[in-house]
């Protein structure tokens, strides 16, 4: 099937740890419909934890938590990010930093970026079983 | 938000004169549990949203501030912060497992998680990798939804604490023995991040080097050491839970970790994981 279709999923919570579980099960929710194996999923989602604590230690006055999963036949991409800007992002010396390790570490092409409003994002990725074959 | 502790806000050597003075002086306890009282209030926080009550979590959290604060050992190359969340989070895992969660999980969930968990190693085999959720859905015959489901409510329901005995014959996970293995390049290269990573056991050291440094999957790893995916996922996600909360900023400007971060160092050693700390509620 081709990916002609945008299948991406937006998710936007309060900044609160209760939202973690809840950005998680979702994660979990999304990568079911994929090619993905299980382990791939629970790397996704080991990610996608410390990238919203992450988050949610470092910004001040952030109202929103927002995710953005997108699809496709090759991998399932994770963005999440905060509705304020964290200054300066991404953090100096972050790469020496034991979120960024971790996240860097599970996933494929993690990077840190700004949205088109400057607000803080995360961005992972994690290919499917299509995609490591071909 | 705002994490615990960190080099500011607490001072080893003043942690240290108060353990000395503990035995004979009651304001030295009151006043350990003031200093580390933000550190229990920050793990209750990370367990909210799960059905148990804030209040009864902080409440449990400050059990298990009582109860490291009453058997920290002070003569062991520990630091005091880096017990004390090992045992809080401890006292609230298994505060949840034991009260909440195994009544929350519905039966048929339970007896899901239980097929999946047999069902799970030959798959595996068969694939020769980690199989996806259809495929595992497939041979049990059951939803996708339901597969997820079961594996969270399993996650959850047996969510060992890190000082919990995690098998027959094992060590406890805390009781530190340190030894010779091959996962002192990861030791090196995170010990500047997460100073607790050193003092963690063999096992737990192992899995975080074979997954951050060798690159191995979590299948890989489960066939490496002998235990299941899943057993693998929770020794990755307690071990960096106990990591996170423990780690420092690695240098002086890196606000990112600025007030975000356990004091954290070196690792507790515990393991009287039964031990029902009625003592340390009385006060």
């Amino acid at each position: 099937m081709a990916d002609h279709q945008d299948r991406s999923v937006f998710i936007s919570v309060p900044p609160r740890t209760e939202s973690i579980a809840l950005l998680r099960t979702v994660t979990g929710g999304v990568a079911t419909r994929m090619q993905l194996p299980l382990d791939a999923i629970d790397d996704l989602r080991l990610a996608v934890d410390e990238a919203v604590t992450l988050l949610l230690m470092t910004s001040r006055g952030a109202s929103r938590i927002e995710m953005r999963l997108d699809p496709t036949d090759a991998e399932l991409t994770a963005t999440v990010g905060t509705d304020a800007p964290i200054e300066p992002w991404p953090p100096h010396g972050y790469q020496e930093t034991l979120p960024w390790q971790v996240i860097s570490g599970l996933t494929d092409g993690a990077q840190m970026a700004r949205s088109e409003r400057g607000t803080p994002t995360i961005t992972f990725a994690k290919r499917t079983l299509d995609a490591r074959t071909t | 938000m705002t994490m615990p502790l960190d080099d500011r806000h607490v001072d080893e050597s003043e942690v240290l004169r108060l353990f000395e003075r503990l035995p004979e002086d009651g304001t030295a306890r009151d006043d350990l549990v003031a200093m580390f009282q933000p550190l229990a209030e920050y793990f209750a926080r990370r367990f909210a949203g799960r059905g148990e009550p804030v209040e009864d979590l902080n409440q449990v959290a400050n059990i298990g501030l009582l109860s490291a604060i009453d058997r920290f050992d002070p003569a062991r190359e520990v630091r005091f912060s880096t017990y004390a969340a090992a045992t809080i989070l401890g006292e609230l895992k298994r505060h949840l497992r034991d009260k909440a969660w195994a009544i929350r999980v519905p039966r048929p969930l339970q007896e899901l998680g239980l097929r999946m968990n047999r069902v799970m190693p030959q798959l595996s085999q068969e694939l020769g990798r980690s199989p996806t959720i259809h495929e595992l859905a497939e041979r049990l015959d059951a939803a996708p939804e339901d597969v997820l489901e079961a594996m969270d409510a399993a996650q959850a329901y047996s969510t060992a604490s890190l000082d919990a005995p995690v098998g027959e014959g094992e060590r406890s996970p805390m009781e530190t023995v340190g030894g010779v293995d091959p996962s002192f390049e990861l030791v090196e290269r995170w010990s500047a991040i997460a100073p607790a990573i050193k003092d963690l056991p063999e096992r737990e050291r192992r899995v975080l080097y074979l997954r951050f440094f060798a690159g191995m999957t979590q299948s890989e790893i489960a066939d490496d050491i002998g235990v299941s995916q899943m057993h693998v996922s929770r020794i990755l996600s307690n071990t960096l839970e106990l990591l996170r909360a423990t780690a420092v900023s690695g240098s002086s400007d890196a606000p990112l970790l600025e007030d975000a971060r356990a004091a954290g160092a070196d690792q507790a050693a515990d393991d009287d994981e039964d031990d029902p700390h009625e003592d340390a509620s009385a006060e």
